[in-house]
């Protein structure tokens, strides 16, 4: 039953960062759309409720942009499944988004602390 | 990248659609895992992954590859546009394929002739040496040995020269001796080409070129096949040419030879190859006999060359008037020498063709403008609705470019019939037939030629679509469109440079069609019906003796004057319309001695009695041969009338005496006869002087035999070879061919020229008629409702039919100035493969040009029929 709506407001407000949070999640190991999907999810604690389909166009994206690459192999339960593995470009690219993400971050939080205080 | 992406479109798509299946299904088990029942695992894990064709179609979008997609969707629009007017696509392809088709057949033949490198490596360095004989400006003459080896020592410009004699000898030793053209060439002949033997070697300077060597013999791949079954161990085997045993030292490569024709002894092919070595008394002969190719030093550019050389004949002629004066030096290089005379015709046919493809284009552009006027309200809409100018333009070139692709697929196929046609019509030795195929080149040439027609035919009507105003076409509404002055001013042009065009192919058609009526017109001098010609040739060292020899053809003639159907039969040693002649100069007694180089020349042939009366030769005054004087030189000589009206103007030449320098002791002939003139080298060949000696006069070892039969001389050939073999069991016969065949083989050239010109103004009338109905009938289309009006105000139906009438007709009438003008201009060219015709011949141009008019006026009469159906109330309730 697919409906048609845009992705959850959480994933158009990280636009941009789900790349980021896919390419992470590829450090840890080659994983599948499946398995990635679950891991991002879990990881924050349910707080990203990403819309998994969303995550196929990034997957895409990445992969066009030679940051990821992919290969069609067996899964756990031995059917044939697509693995993502992170590149070194997309190593690269983890590293320098990271330390950007970070600046945002602490940029960010300078903005908005006094309004907390 | 993203090209490489856009190509692997539906496979990446089909991938994709595989992942999300997979994700689907791990969602659904873990969903069952956590207790749902299968169905709402199903649903749920759909909800979890969103819009599965959403998804997918969010990935494609990176894939995309913008202006092929534009452009695919322009093809397949297109197409469906071709679908929808049918009628329209189905006369514009025609009209396409017929161009197309045209001249890809034409540019096989002129890649296969003229583009083609030649297949001798050395063809570019490679010259023919001719001497050129001035008084009478044949420019391609044989030369002498002695003349030959002076150039060979003294010129400065040639690495090497070789010479060549074209021959025809009798191969004999296996089950049938067989007459075969062979060649005797110096022994670095090849090497100056630059080609190899396929099995063994060529002939080596050191090793065949002096006498007494062994005789070396080099075969074509084509008679080691046919003579020696492609025996691999063929060489060193014995053969034996006209009785003198030579061995095999090579096999050449299939496809290899070498035939200049021009003053050929031998009019074949030569298919064995000899050394020709220089016999001390042959060393100073100044007979002229030999060809000469010339290999040119590297950086010696040819008129260099032909600079030095003719420096050297000068002063060859300053050491030896008596036989060099007069005679100067011509060089040609090779490759015009063997496409020289195709090419002049190829870039003729080549014009033609390309004329033709010019009316087409015109022709489905004109369609196309007046498809494009009833389109205007779509594109109207296209722009309303934010179509850019360019994407209109593009929009419209894509679609005459499919339609002109389409038609060039069409037009190859085509090409591939009208090549075969091509080929069976062509005269052999015209064109390289074997040579000719359709290969990628072609293709390619086809496929130029389809695009650029596309453009050239897309380009107007493009223009004019995209400078529709939006607005206008959508107020008028769709019935009511109508065309625009300059769009009339657009078909106008084009249907004005049809009808030129075509007017300038069937003006050049219908001179060359004059021209060839004209020619065949011409009395050759004697009767070529009902006689049939066999050449016959003695090897040397059987039949030395004269006697022997004339004993064979009194018994030969004898014979085949007694086989049932045969009315009389002769022989002649040089055949009208068979080739050379052999020519000399000549002393009439009694008058002062002139140098060698000054007297008068005349043809020589050696006739056997009867031969007058057998070919049809009408005898003047005098008499002709006795029967006697078959076995015997009596010195009595048979002139023509030229040779008499040169050598005694208003004298009765009869029983005058005159010296033929041609034997060995010259001594004068006494004149016995005059016959008529004979056209001996073809129908448009000036009449030469000619003399004609009974056959022991000289004694040749070949001659040709003519039989005049009372039916079709081909029946006759059976029993003409049984009593050939009936005499020497040995003895060959070749060329049996009726005396006709060889009339019309001398004009086979220009009968083909001739055709496949008219073919093409033909082609060129059909499409311009086709031009000129096409723009009448849509003129009437267009202007039905003020038609209809003036119709219903009381104009008569004639006085309509005028009006539209009128205007195609003034158009038919620019065009047809407009093709007068440029024909004055173009025809010229055509004046030196015109005979006895005027490139401005007025009466061809009156003729051609009340044709087309009239046949303009027909296709316009039928454009306009449709009006007299036109029902003014009909029309007007339209509104």
């Amino acid at each position: 039953m697919p409906k048609r709506a845009a992705p959850p407001l959480e994933a158009d407000l990280l636009q941009g960062t789900l790349d980021l949070l896919i390419l992470q999640t590829l450090l840890l190991g080659p994983a599948h759309g499946h398995t990635i999907a679950h891991v991002i999810e879990h990881r924050s604690d349910e707080v990203l409720q990403v819309e998994h389909g969303s995550l196929y166009p990034a997957l895409h994206r990445l992969q066009n942009r030679g940051w990821i690459s992919s290969a069609w192999g067996p899964s756990e339960n031995n059917r044939k499944a697509r693995f993502y593995r992170l590149t070194a470009a997309g190593r690269k690219q983890l590293t320098r988004q990271t330390s950007r993400w970070d600046e945002l971050v602490r940029a960010v939080n300078r903005v908005l602390k006094p309004v907390r205080e | 990248m993203s090209l490489k992406r856009f190509f692997q479109r539906p496979a990446r798509r089909h991938e994709s659609a595989l992942e999300l299946e997979d994700y689907l299904q791990k969602e659904t088990e873990q969903n069952i895992e956590l207790g749902m029942s299968p169905a709402q695992a199903r649903r749920a894990a759909h909800i979890k992954l969103g819009n599965a064709t959403n998804i997918l179609a969010d990935i494609a979008q990176q894939d995309r590859f913008d202006p092929l997609e534009t452009l695919w969707q322009d093809v397949r629009f297109g197409f469906r546009m071709l679908l929808k007017h049918r009628g329209f696509a189905l006369i514009s392809l025609l009209t396409l394929a017929i161009g197309i088709g045209a001249n890809t057949a034409i540019f096989t033949v002129v890649d296969a002739t003229l583009i083609r490198p030649l297949a001798y490596p050395n063809a570019n360095r490679t010259v023919m040496v001719w001497e050129h004989r001035l008084p009478d400006g044949e420019r391609q003459n044989v030369t002498s040995p002695a003349t030959f080896l002076d150039w060979q020592r003294d010129n400065t410009v040639f690495d090497q020269m070789a010479a060549i004699f074209n021959d025809s000898s009798i191969l004999s030793g296996g089950s049938s001796p067989e007459q075969i053209a062979t060649a005797s060439v110096s022994p670095n002949f090849f090497s100056i080409l630059g080609v190899n033997a396929a099995i063994g070697r060529v002939f080596v300077p050191a090793q065949d070129g002096t006498t007494g060597s062994n005789r070396a013999a080099v075969l074509s791949f084509e008679v080691w096949q046919r003579h020696f079954a492609s025996d691999p161990n063929v060489l060193g085997t014995q053969i034996t040419l006209d009785d003198k045993p030579y061995t095999i030292v090579g096999v050449m490569p299939r496809g290899f030879q070498f035939f200049v024709k021009q003053q050929s002894f031998s009019s074949k092919k030569p298919e064995i190859w000899t050394t020709w070595t220089f016999s001390p008394e042959t060393r100073a002969s100044h007979g002229r006999f030999l060809q000469t190719i010339g290999l040119l030093r590297p950086g010696v550019s040819l008129a260099q060359a032909q600079d030095a050389m003719l420096a050297l004949a000068s002063r060859l002629e300053a050491q030896n008037p008596a036989s060099m004066k007069n005679w100067s030096v011509n060089l040609v290089p090779l490759r015009s020498q063997l496409t020289g005379d195709v090419a002049q015709g190829l870039h003729l046919l080549l014009a033609a063709v390309g004329m033709v493809l010019l009316i087409a284009c015109a022709n489905v552009a004109t369609l196309n403008l007046a498809r494009a006027s009833t389109r205007r309200h779509e594109i109207a809409i296209r722009m309303a609705l934010g179509a850019n100018a360019k994407r209109v333009v593009r929009q419209v070139l894509t679609e005459s470019c499919l339609l002109a692709s389409i038609g060039g697929v069409a037009g190859f196929c085509l090409g591939y019939l009208c090549l075969t046609a091509l080929k069976s019509i062509a005269p052999a030795n015209l064109i390289p037939l074997e040579a000719l195929r359709l290969d990628v080149r072609v293709f390619g040439f086809a496929f130029a030629v389809s695009l650029l027609s596309g453009l050239l035919f897309g380009i107007i009507p493009s223009i004019d679509a995209a400078r529709t105003a939006p607005r206008e076409p959508l107020q008028e509404g769709a019935t009511a469109a109508r065309t625009g002055d300059s769009r009339g001013l657009a078909r106008g042009v084009l249907v004005v440079s049809e009808v030129a065009i075509a007017l300038v192919l069937l003006i050049g058609a219908g001179l060359l069609i004059r021209s060839f009526q004209h020619l065949v017109a011409v009395d050759p001098g004697f009767r070529a019906d009902h006689i049939l010609t066999a050449w016959i040739q003695f090897p040397n060292a059987r039949y030395q003796k004269d006697e022997q020899k004339s004993q064979f053809f009194a018994r030969l003639l004898d014979e085949v004057r007694a086989i049932p159907g045969v009315r009389s039969a002769s022989a002649d040693g040089f055949l009208p319309f068979a080739g050379i002649i052999a020519g000399t100069a000549v002393q009439v007694e009694g008058r002062p001695v002139l140098p060698v180089s000054q007297q008068p020349d005349v043809n020589v042939s050696l006739v056997e009695p009867d031969f007058f009366e057998t070919l049809g030769i009408p005898l003047i005054s005098g008499r002709t041969f006795n029967r006697s004087e078959s076995f015997e030189a009596t010195g009595n000589v048979v002139i023509s009338r030229s040779m008499a009206q040169m050598l005694w103007p208003g004298e009765n030449p009869l029983g005058k005496r005159v010296t033929i320098y041609m034997k060995r002791n010259n001594t004068p002939s006494t004149v016995i006869g005059v016959v008529g003139d004979v056209k001996h080298s073809g129908l448009s060949s000036a009449v030469k002087p000619t003399a004609y000696w009974s056959y022991p006069e000289l004694g040749f070892q070949f001659m040709t035999l003519v039989i005049r039969t009372d039916g079709d001389p081909r029946s006759l050939i059976p029993d003409l070879r049984q009593a050939v073999l009936r005499i020497d069991k040995n003895q060959p016969i070749a060329d049996v061919v009726p005396m006709e065949t060889l009339l019309s083989l001398s004009v086979a050239r220009t009968r083909f020229a001739t055709e496949v010109m008219a073919a093409f103004a033909c082609v060129a009338i059909l499409l311009a008629i086709i031009g000129i109905y096409g723009i009448i009938s849509y003129d009437v289309e267009q202007r039905t409702r003020e038609i209809g009006i003036r119709m219903a105000l009381g104009a008569q139906r004639t006085s309509v039919i005028h009006l539209v009438l009128s205007r195609g007709m003034v158009l038919a009438g620019i065009g047809i100035l407009f093709g007068i003008a440029a024909s004055l201009g173009l025809t010229r060219l055509l004046a030196s493969i015109l005979y006895e015709t005027k490139p401005h011949d007025p009466a061809t141009f009156i003729i051609v040009s009340a044709a087309l008019a009239i046949v303009a006026t027909c296709a316009g009469y039928l454009a306009v029929r449709r009006i007299t159906s036109i029902e003014p109330m009909t029309v007007l309730r339209r509104e």
